[in-house]
């Protein structure tokens, strides 16, 4: 997309022109959501953050300053709205379950579906334990397909931090991964 | 093992890095068991995480997108953002240019003459007895002991929100807002205790206005991030809040005097 047809648009959508928002909206709202869902991992959730991303960058329009580009911005509000949205869920879903480890019931009974529900669970659950950098690293540029260059401007860090990072949270995750596996063959035996 | 060829690893197994560093990394590979450890538990880590390859905005029907930008625009209007009227607006840029592009003479005078306007529209009409101190513009219809709890309520916000607006971000530097999130609970909490009703119409306007913004600061992440800052500083611009705080405290003053010299 032309960087100059861009700022066009930004500066009519800043004047109060709400088609050249919508066009906007129309280029980055799949971007948007697909960055929204890698941190909150469900549909409804990524698109109520992304829309709620847009609103939040409409308002902030007038104090955009345009050295970073109007996605790497945007990007940064929907994680931000995002890793907020997966923090207050991970709260409640601990408080309604209790104690309450995800595959506490229903192995039995259906043990093929309960494998991949289950593996699904543990590889979200490795996900969320992650420090806050570690977790975005993995979600913008291995999830999300994002250059090592994109993730670094979003995260305002050297391209050198987000490949130590990204490194460091994958090891992390197969750990985690290898640790949660081991723990769910010992249920199923027992 | 380097630190230069593990940061390659991922680069590597994602068929990205350039052909000419290709072989000196897979040489490297061939002789470090450190090296080769590492990038079979990358591998195996990648298999896990679903890949780039299906992004789930795929999943979602064409019906779907075309209407996300709609419901974009709806969730605009119900915040009053997408309608707000020509001359709303066109007050709003001038009272934002006086405020915050203006030089300091220029906003001191701007602001004012403004508070002379403002007192002028405020005065209690002369033949409005004690009994019942109506006034015009509305403003100061506020009962006594409400009017004290608004200004004390305005007096904490203006504090408030000039100390955010005039908060130093930047990439290197960390934003520490702790003391404003505790700040902002408590003035939630205050103005939920301010007995709207008794407020006018424009008091309680700006009651709720105020709200929307120290609801968002008190929940704001620990870790604040400056973009989060900008959004917070883009609203109290946005609604002139602290142009609009600046009027209803001259006007409640305005109130309390005339009360006193009756």
């Amino acid at each position: 997309m032309p960087a100059a047809d861009e700022q066009q648009l930004i500066s009519r959508a800043r004047e109060g022109s709400h088609e050249a928002f919508r066009v906007l909206v129309e280029r980055h709202m799949k971007h948007a959501y697909n960055v929204a869902f890698g941190f909150v991992g469900n549909h409804e959730d990524a698109a109520d953050v992304a829309q709620e991303a847009f609103v939040r960058a409409h308002r902030a329009l007038p104090s955009f300053r345009e050295e970073a580009g109007f996605g790497t911005w945007l990007h940064r509000i929907v994680m931000n709205l995002a890793m907020n949205r997966a923090k207050r869920n991970r709260v409640r879903a601990e408080r309604e379950v209790g104690t309450g480890h995800p595959d506490a019931e229903g192995t039995a009974a259906e043990p093929e579906r309960a494998r991949g529900e289950d593996l699904r669970e543990h590889i979200e659950r490795a996900l969320h334990e992650l420090p806050t950098l570690q977790r975005a690293v993995i979600i913008l540029r291995h999830m999300d397909g994002l250059s090592t260059k994109q993730v670094s401007r979003i995260l305002r860090c050297s391209e050198g931090t987000v490949k130590t990072h990204l490194f460091r949270g994958l090891k992390k995750m197969r750990e985690k991964l290898d640790y949660l596996q081991e723990e769910w063959r010992e249920r199923a035996r027992t | 093992m380097s630190a230069h060829v593990r940061d390659m690893l991922f680069d590597y197994l994602s068929g990205e890095v350039p052909r000419e560093e290709t072989a000196p990394l897979e040489e490297h590979l061939a002789q470090c068991a450190g090296c080769r450890e590492d990038l079979r538990v990358l591998r195996e880590a990648m298999d896990y995480l679903p890949g780039a390859g299906t992004p789930p905005s795929e999943e979602r029907d064409n019906q779907f997108w075309t209407s996300f930008p709609a419901r974009v625009e709806e969730r605009l209007r119900a915040e009053g953002r997408a309608q707000t009227s020509f001359f709303a607006d066109a007050a709003d840029r001038i009272t934002s240019f006086i405020h915050f592009n203006g030089t300091p003479l220029v906003a001191g005078s701007g602001a004012l003459a403004l508070i002379a306007i403002a007192l002028l529209l405020f005065r209690p009409a002369p033949e409005a007895g004690p009994a019942a101190p109506e006034t015009r513009a509305g403003t100061a219809i506020t009962p006594e002991p409400e009017a004290v709890k608004l200004h004390d309520y305005l007096k904490r916000s203006r504090v408030l929100l000039v100390g955010v607006s005039n908060l130093r971000t930047g990439p290197e530097t960390p934003v520490d807002l702790s003391a404003e999130r505790r700040e902002s609970r408590e003035l939630v909490h205050k103005a939920r205790n301010l007995e709207r009703n008794a407020l006018d119409a424009r008091s309680a306007k700006l009651v709720g206005d105020l709200e929307k913004i120290l609801i968002e600061l008190a929940n704001s992440d620990e870790r604040h991030d400056a973009p989060d800052v900008e959004i917070i500083r883009s609203g109290i611009r946005h609604n002139n809040l602290l142009f609009k705080i600046r009027m209803t405290e001259s006007a409640l003053d305005a109130a309390t005097y005339e009360r006193r010299t009756q």
